[in-house]
């Protein structure tokens, strides 16, 4: 199963998700509207500055188309008598309209010269001009051609008309009007279209006519091209521009307007950067926030969760700081922690006294186990010196028996001075050896300074008793060697005998058998180990060395830390 | 998710159909130049009736201005139109449309008004140029027919050039018709090839004539009354309207003229004859106001755009051309009838 996240987590991670998602949301509408917004306005308001211009110069040619519509009203019906007329016609109409530059008739059939004003002169070999064939091929309307360069003005066109005689099929001619184009570009062309901005007129073919601007003039065109018509935004030479490109009606004629629109762009991108700017620092403001209420939040749980894993590691003594509990609720975990601390602190203790207790009630039992066999025997003993006389002997004996038991009981205390155990024993071994008629001797070899020590009572006893029993060879005398001594950690008891001693099997069982858990009663060595081991701890020990034949050895080691004091008891 | 998943499916499969049944009627934007044009109204009626069933159609007019048609036509050909069908209102626009229209491939029928020669058949060859001649079309009234019909009627209505010169509509007894010509649009080619046609034919049926007077009346009725009061009124003897509604505006003028604004036109100043025979113009005619007028076969015309869409759009086939249509080229150009009592 997957560890399920962090409390923090669960409370930064989700909202700041939620949070940025809705200024993402916010701050997308609010570009999406403020651009939009920007772009319809200016491109309105763009479309309809061209639309002027385009109107504009529509009004002008229509206009041209005028004239040539009153010249073809006249020629239509005219009298062929009445062509004469038509010269001081001509001039009326450049009088009256100064950008018509010159007017000429020709036939149409062969483009033979037939009437023009005054001031100018016949265009030369008319029937093979562009702007005769055009009119011809296609008479009812006018067309527009760029005028000639030999016209003395920079920007000219030519309107040539095919022109119906409505009297004589035979006589249609075509009429040729020159007009300066320079004055009206300048006059009604757009001066604010901003860097690269331009104003273009060209033909259907994309061939210009006139250009307010000719820099990367084929680029623009081609965009135009593009288009065709209608509006749109383009980039070129570093530049966007509002492309406005439309049919100038009665010609075939096309007006291409390019705006810079550098400015929105600029405009856009600015507003982009600052709302993205402050978008970004509400959402770095909003999360910063809710990591401190996160962890505000959270600090007094890790605390808790940090003291109840240590309490897991079995330390029971934590405190917690109450004080900074961040929320109610944690003060109220916290301080129910601090009491379930303190009731577990208590128990522990409790523990600790009724382990106290057992210990001392199991010591009480362990040392009760001396042999009572020992007691009758040695009554018996005294009886037996006494029916045979010797009076002194079991004297003696009584003597020794009644400091034997004098330490023993030592009046219920538990602890004893080192010399009263050792005094003990040797009242033991004196008692033994009148018994078993001084069959073994005995010896205490004792270390000075180890005045003041303590021990347990009733240690060396059963050690001795065990040599006594096992250690002594059939018809050798005996001899038992107790040793007390110390080096600066350890007091060492031993007791050494002469005797058969073991064999390696025999002493690793035995080994075994002393330090093993289970209990049977009765074994003196098990008996004494475990008295010294509950009393001392782990570091006392009882070590046996025995050589076969040559005799054994039994040390109790016992820390001198633990016989430094007394009991009290 | 499990049970959603039927319901999913089943909106999905609505949307295609409804998606698929708009799918299966191709769309077809009409653009009118004008909306006040009673003939080109009886014509989009007419168009759009030949169209239901086959094509889904949209309809805009452009108040005779050329820029709000071509931003119309422009976001309809950007919109996902199958195919225009456009009436001009500046027939030399004609060629911008289309080029817009190639960028799309969207087919154009031009309607009543026709693009020039060179928009419809471009010289240079290119891909352009196949694609233009596969997909633009012009279907309109065969001006030159209706010239010459107008003056079958009046030829039926004189008797002949010697009952013209023994009557007395012959005013001043010169035996020359005296006759004024109230044009459509200067430039348009139908007012042009009209009032040639009509009077090439006058002059071939065996009358002298002499053109006293032209006007434009911009296919207006009130244009063509205005203009009216600017001839030489008792010197016409026959006046030619290149449509109804400007003959009408004339007879408007002439009737303020009368005493109580009644009696017949003919009789009292000069015989009238005009072309499209709109309801109007009928009435007039059966009002013995007007001399007859040639019919501008608003229902040929549209049948034949019905056809030339089912081809582009539907691949069907494009039927025979029948007497009374002229093809040359992609222009198709319909001739009507004589809607007269002479």
């Amino acid at each position: 199963m997957r560890k399920p996240p962090k409390l923090k987590t669960l409370l930064i991670l989700p909202s700041s998700a939620l949070f940025l998602l809705l200024v993402a949301i916010l701050t997308g509408a609010a570009f999406f509207i403020y651009s939009s917004n920007v772009r319809d306005s200016s491109y309105r308001q763009m479309e309809a500055t061209s639309e002027q211009v385009l109107r504009n110069y529509e009004t002008y040619f229509a206009s041209a188309v005028q004239v040539s519509d009153g010249i073809y009203a006249r020629y239509s019906d005219l009298a062929p008598d009445d062509v004469a007329s038509l010269p001081s016609y001509f001039d009326t109409i450049i009088e009256l309209k100064p950008e018509i530059i010159s007017v000429s008739i020709y036939s149409a059939d062969g483009g033979k010269p037939l009437a023009k004003n005054t001031s100018s002169s016949f265009s030369i070999n008319a029937a093979e001009q562009e702007w005769f064939l055009r009119a011809i091929a296609d008479p009812y309307i006018n067309v527009f051609s760029q005028g000639a360069s030999s016209e003395a003005v920079p920007y000219s066109f030519v309107l040539s008309r095919f022109l119906v005689s409505d009297v004589d099929g035979g006589r249609d001619a075509v009429a040729r009007i020159g007009f300066d184009f320079t004055q009206i570009v300048e006059t009604i062309s757009p001066v604010s279209l901003g860097e690269g901005g331009r104003f273009i007129i060209y033909d259907r073919d994309y061939e210009t006519i006139y250009a307010s601007n000719s820099h990367e003039l084929e680029q623009a065109l081609s965009y135009v091209k593009e288009l065709v018509v209608g509006s749109t935004t383009i980039y070129f030479g570093g530049h966007n521009y509002y492309l406005y490109s439309m049919t100038i009606s009665n010609t075939t004629w096309r007006v291409a307007i390019l705006t810079n629109i550098d400015s929105i762009t600029t405009a856009i991108s600015t507003f982009a950067i600052a709302v993205s700017a402050t978008a970004i620092v509400m959402v770095v403001i909003f999360v910063v926030f809710v990591v401190l209420v996160a962890n505000r939040i959270t600090r007094p749980i890790r605390l808790l969760q940090r003291e109840m894993s240590r309490v897991e590691g079995l330390a029971y003594e934590s405190y917690l700081a109450t004080g900074n509990a961040g929320s109610r609720e944690v003060a109220d975990l916290s301080h129910s922690f601090e009491n379930m601390m303190k009731r577990i602190r208590q128990l522990m203790d409790d523990v600790v006294k009724e382990k106290e207790e057992q210990r001392r009630s199991e010591l009480k039992a362990l040392q009760n186990q001396i042999n009572p066999h020992f007691l009758y025997n040695t009554l018996d003993s005294i009886i037996a010196l006494i029916d045979r006389g010797e009076g002194e002997k079991a004297q003696r004996m009584v003597v020794a028996l009644s400091r034997f038991f004098r330490i023993s009981i030592s009046r219920g205390h538990n602890i004893i001075p080192l010399k009263d155990e050792i005094e003990h024993a040797r009242n033991y071994l004196l008692i033994q050896k009148m018994r078993f008629g001084d069959s073994f001797d005995f010896r205490i070899e004792k270390m000075e300074g180890l005045d003041g020590l303590y021990v347990v009572k009733l240690i060396l006893q059963p050690i001795i008793e065990n040599s006594i029993a096992h250690g002594m060879k059939e018809g050798e005398p005996g001899s038992i060697l107790i040793k007390a001594f110390k080096d600066e950690k350890f007091l060492y008891l031993a007791v050494q005998d002469n005797g058969y001693g073991m064999l390696k099997d025999k002493l690793e069982a035995l080994d075994a058998s002393m330090r093993s858990r289970e209990s049977y009663q009765g074994v003196g060595l098990k008996n004494v180990y475990e008295r010294l081991r509950v009393y001392y701890g782990e570091e006392a020990d009882v070590v046996i060395e025995s050589e076969p034949d040559v005799g054994t050895k039994v040390t109790l080691v016992i820390p001198l830390k633990g016989a430094v004091q007394n009991e009290g008891k | 998710m499990k049970a959603n998943k039927p319901l999913l499916l089943g909106i999905l499969t609505s949307l295609c159909l409804v998606s698929c049944a708009k799918e299966s009627l191709p769309e077809v934007a009409i653009f009118i130049y004008d909306s006040q044009d009673t003939f080109m109204l009886s014509l989009q009626e007419s168009i759009q009736k030949k169209l239901s069933g086959k094509f889904a159609s949209s309809l805009s007019y452009a108040e005779r201005n050329q820029v709000q048609q071509t931003l119309a036509a422009i976001s309809a050909i950007e919109g996902g139109a199958d195919a225009l069908v456009i009436n001009l209102v500046d027939r030399l626009s004609a060629g911008a449309l289309i080029e817009k229209a190639y960028q799309e491939e969207v087919p154009i029928v031009f309607a009543n008004r026709k693009p020039l020669m060179s928009d419809l058949d471009p010289e240079k060859k290119s891909d352009y140029a196949s694609w233009v001649k596969e997909n633009c079309f012009y279907v309109g009234s065969y001006p030159l027919y209706e010239g010459a019909t107008q003056s079958e009627i009046v030829d039926s209505f004189f008797g002949g050039p010697e009952g013209f010169a023994a009557s007395s509509y012959d005013k001043n007894g010169d035996g020359i018709v005296q006759v004024a010509v109230m044009k459509g649009e200067q430039g348009h080619q139908d007012a042009e090839e009209r009032t040639m046609a009509c009077l090439q034919k006058l002059e071939e049926l065996g009358y002298s004539y002499q053109l006293v007077a032209t006007a434009y009346g911009n296919w207006e009725r009130t244009a063509a009354f205005a203009e009216t009061s600017k001839f030489p009124l008792d010197e016409i003897e026959l006046l030619y309207s290149n449509n109804d509604d400007m003959a009408l505006g004339v007879i408007d003028f002439l009737k303020t003229l009368l005493p109580g604004g009644n009696g017949f036109i003919s009789e009292s100043f000069f015989p009238i004859v005009g072309v499209d025979a709109t309801p109007a113009g009928r009435a007039a005619v059966d009002d013995g106001n007007m001399i007859g007028t040639v019919i501008n076969d608003a229902a040929i015309q549209s049948e034949w755009i019905g056809y030339l869409l089912s081809e582009l759009l539907l691949s069907e086939e494009l039927p025979p051309v029948t007497a009374n249509v002229v093809r040359e080229g992609n222009y198709f150009y319909v001739e009507g009838g004589i809607y007269s009592s002479f």
